[in-house]
């Protein structure tokens, strides 16, 4: 069935110029960067040849951050302003995390209240000021799309970010935020199993149930996909973005620290060299049965399996969740439908991981791709299809929302709205209604997680309906909906059914940043690079521009006559002609910005009767197969 | 275009309980492959907006189609009948009975000498009873018969739903 070959909006006429992208693996422990050149995903790397940055940020008082290799140098000599492990505090609240074990010095958040959830933001200490860990990743972020730049010799423009499947949608906005403080266009976020499938699927070709085990740094995931002729189908998602090879380290570090007879580990400075022991240690053991430690004056030894007896309870959760998410997917273990499982992740590196997983599964992982980097290649192939280099009929990616969202009802329940692993994007809408006479306003507040009490969830927003009509108790209907996009964020909107009133909300994010406190940080970040900025922002602009000028032309070209009457054609002519007069002439970004909201907002009606079309036209094609097929 | 228009004839399928699954995977992937968000990245925030939307009638109607329970109930709405999966009650004695032993059940598990064991016996007793209401719904829609098609779909409900705390329950056993 060639389904809208005729009719394919957007379809470019003329070949354009090829566009830079990259996909960005946003890592626990380190971070990377990789491109679509000539036809292969590869990752970049810096100009020692390291492919893997570090996540590690170091804040000096002269204002100076290195990032990566250079500041993880000081992780242990300038502890408290060296942030380690940020992403395990993304869209968290001081007390969600146990502690910050190694990660930097928290603030004390002994005043803040328990609504004002905002200022409860995990933030650090440092002779820089409170920093944020979306504001550490943003640095992060920055590096990686300098290094690119400076390889691809040109500007980006865009990225997909990758986020653990299992991240919640407070993790996924601050993750969106990081990338919008870089000042980097995110195209997507993608899911880390799923951008891994995606490599590993492209490479081998591979067809049917794939299961992705990926336990990372800091964050476990575990997807289930079909994969059918280039569709990455995500079945089931499951996993725990707060259990990962860190948490091995930690255990370990506590461990040698008993051995040697020494005291808890309290202080920064002294988990810190502790656990670089432990991991030098437990990286040796992937390959040596055992190996020497020695932490300032005291010389010890571990075996393989010491540090499996450690491992073996966090193996065990990852494996719980396996169980769950192939339930999910309806997939029996034992029905041979699993064609491969891929490892993904460094602490896949693991003797005892590979051999938990093999057993499991009952298959032979597969390891033959660097489970280091095949995330951010992953990623890279769907920057480049999502930018527009690549044609658009090989590939697409049906993914999963992770986590249940729902609202808090009577009693301090909740009453789920969309289950967990609904593909995305979803929307559902639910009506409420007044339960006074008058009543002229109501509170919803939205949760996400499987437990039944809210106090067991995560709480996501609070919001108010105002300006409902006022009538009797039960006589207005409010319909609220609730969007879940592509990126796997939620959006809310509300509206009176009976009299069509638009109810309006007020959104109190319980988790992320305000898009005030978004604007001040830009502001700040951009203060001595004001001119840069209006550069950059009009570049941003001219390609919008072009790119809306390429769109709109197409569709004109193939289906304007089709769907528009001389006037409406002639008014979008018109409006074509100015807008590239002024991509041409206009120097002031917010100018051109108006420009092209002008054109877009002009062609609005255009755009919905091609989609119209476009859905008349499959239906059409379906008709059309029930005739041809005997 | 009514976005909500029928699940149905958006997968060119008839309307009916008897379903071609392979053929509605392969024409929902076919849909998603044109109108899913992807496909409208870098197009105005108009244009990406209406994908998103697009992607989401399609997803939900795929849902509708897919799920033997929803499937049923979108049938018999179509026939005038009220969906009635948030206020059912059943005045079928036998059924309460088995209810309450089933409920009865399912809170021993944890006790249970072995309580994965447990929960796979009870487990697969709830799903032999969804697959025979499955069968006793699609006889008497077949034959039009809508009131027992209507009990049917009640009772799928039930033991759907009892099957989703049972799964809830199995998730923490382990913990």
């Amino acid at each position: 069935m060639a389904l809208l070959q005729i009719a394919e909006p957007g379809q470019s006429p003329a070949p354009h110029q090829r566009r830079i992208a990259v996909g960005i693996d946003l890592g626990t422990t380190h971070s990377l960067v990789a491109t679509v050149r000539s036809g292969s995903a590869q990752t970049l790397a810096d100009a020692n040849g390291e492919h893997l940055l570090p996540s590690v940020v170091h804040y000096s008082s002269d204002g100076r951050v290195l990032v990566g290799a250079a500041a993880a140098e000081f992780a242990a000599s300038d502890a408290s302003n060296t942030l380690v492990s940020v992403k395990r505090h993304m869209g968290r609240a001081v007390g969600d995390v146990e502690d910050a074990y190694g990660s930097g010095q928290l603030q004390g958040s002994a005043s803040s209240t328990e609504d004002d959830s905002i200022s409860r933001l995990v933030k650090f200490e440092t002779v820089a000021g409170l920093i944020s860990p979306v504001q550490a990743s943003a640095h992060i972020l920055s590096t990686l799309v300098e290094r690119a730049e400076s390889t691809l010799e040109g500007q980006l423009d865009g990225a997909v970010i990758t986020v653990p499947a299992y991240f919640d949608d407070a993790q996924r906005q601050a993750t969106k935020d990081a990338a919008i403080l870089a000042g980097i266009k995110v195209l997507r976020l993608l899911n880390e199993p799923t951008a891994a499938a995606v490599a590993y699927g492209l490479d081998q070709g591979a067809e049917g149930v794939v299961a992705i085990y990926d336990l990372g740094g800091g964050t476990f995931d575990i997807s289930i996909l079909r994969l059918n002729r280039g569709v990455f189908e995500v079945l089931a998602t499951g996993g725990d973005s707060a259990l990962g090879g860190d948490d091995i380290d930690r255990a370990l570090a506590d461990y040698l620290c008993a051995q040697a007879g020494q005291p808890k580990l309290d202080d920064l400075v002294r988990q810190r060299q502790w656990l670089k022991a432990a991991r030098r240690a437990k990286e040796a053991l992937s390959s040596s049965e055992i190996v020497a430690v020695s932490v300032d004056d005291w010389h010890g030894e571990l075996s393989r399996e010491q540090l499996n007896q450690l491992a073996r309870p966090l193996v065990a959760k990852t494996l719980r969740a396996c169980k769950r998410a192939l339930r999910d997917a309806g997939i029996d273990r034992e029905s041979g439908e699993i064609a491969n499982v891929v490892l993904v992740g460094g602490s896949t590196r693991m003797p005892l991981v590979r051999q938990q997983v093999a057993e499991f599964f009952a298959l032979e992982p597969l390891v033959s791709i660097d489970p280091d980097r095949v995330v951010a290649v992953g990623a890279a192939l769907q920057a480049d299809v999502l930018v527009g280099n690549k044609s658009d009929d090989d590939m697409l990616l049906l993914d999963v929302i992770p986590l249940s969202l729902g609202i808090e009802t009577m009693g301090g329940l909740t009453e789920k709205i969309i289950h967990r692993n609904t593909t995305i994007p979803v929307a559902r809408a639910q009506e409420f209604t007044t339960f006074k006479d008058g009543q002229t306003a109501m509170a919803v507040h939205v949760v996400q997680g499987e437990r039944e009490l809210v106090s067991d969830s995560r709480s996501l927003a609070r919001f108010e309906l105002h300006g409902i009509p006022p009538m009797l108790a039960g006589a207005a209907k409010v319909q609220v909906s609730f969007q879940v996009d592509a990126d796997g964020l939620l959006s809310v909107s509300a509206r009176e059914t009976t009299t069509g009133v638009e109810a309006r909300i007020d959104v109190k994010p319980s988790y992320g940043l305000d898009d005030g406190e978004i604007t001040r940080l830009l502001q700040d970040s951009y203060a001595h690079a004001r001119e840069d900025m209006e550069t950059r922002a009009l570049r941003e602009q001219q390609v919008e521009a072009d790119r809306l000028i390429e769109d709109l032309s197409a569709a004109l070209a193939t289906q304007g006559e089709q769907l528009l009457d001389k006037e409406e054609y002639h008014c979008l002519e018109v409006g074509l002609q100015e807008l590239a007069a002024a991509r041409e002439n206009v120097t002031d970004h917010r100018q051109l910005q108006r420009d092209i909201e002008g054109l877009a907002h002009l062609s609005e009606t255009f755009a919905t009767r091609r989609m119209d079309f476009a859905i008349k036209t499959a239906l059409a094609g379906h008709r059309l197969e029930e005739f041809e097929v005997p | 275009m009514d976005l909500n228009s029928d699940p149905f004839s958006l997968f060119g399928l008839p309307m009916d309980y008897a379903v071609d699954l392979t053929l509605l995977g392969k024409r929902y992937r076919d849909l998603q492959r044109d109108f899913h968000p992807d496909r409208a990245a870098g197009k105005s925030e108009f244009e990406q907006r209406l994908a998103v939307q697009y992607a989401s009638m399609i997803n939900a109607s795929y849902e509708t189609v897919k799920s033997p329970l929803r499937r049923a109930r979108y049938l018999l709405q179509q026939h005038g009948r009220q969906d009635r999966s948030e206020t059912t009650t059943i005045n079928d004695h036998t059924f309460l009975m088995q209810q309450i032993d089933l409920r009865e059940r399912m809170a021993e598990v944890r006790d249970a000498a072995d309580p994965h064991q447990a929960y796979r016996v009870l487990e697969n007793e709830v799903e032999t009873e969804i697959l025979a209401q499955q069968e006793l719904f699609a006889q008497a829609y077949t034959v039009g018969d809508l009131d027992k098609a209507e009990q049917s779909t009640d009772k799928m409900q039930f033991f759907t739903n009892l099957l989703k705390q049972l799964q809830t329950l199995e998730e923490t056993l382990d913990d």
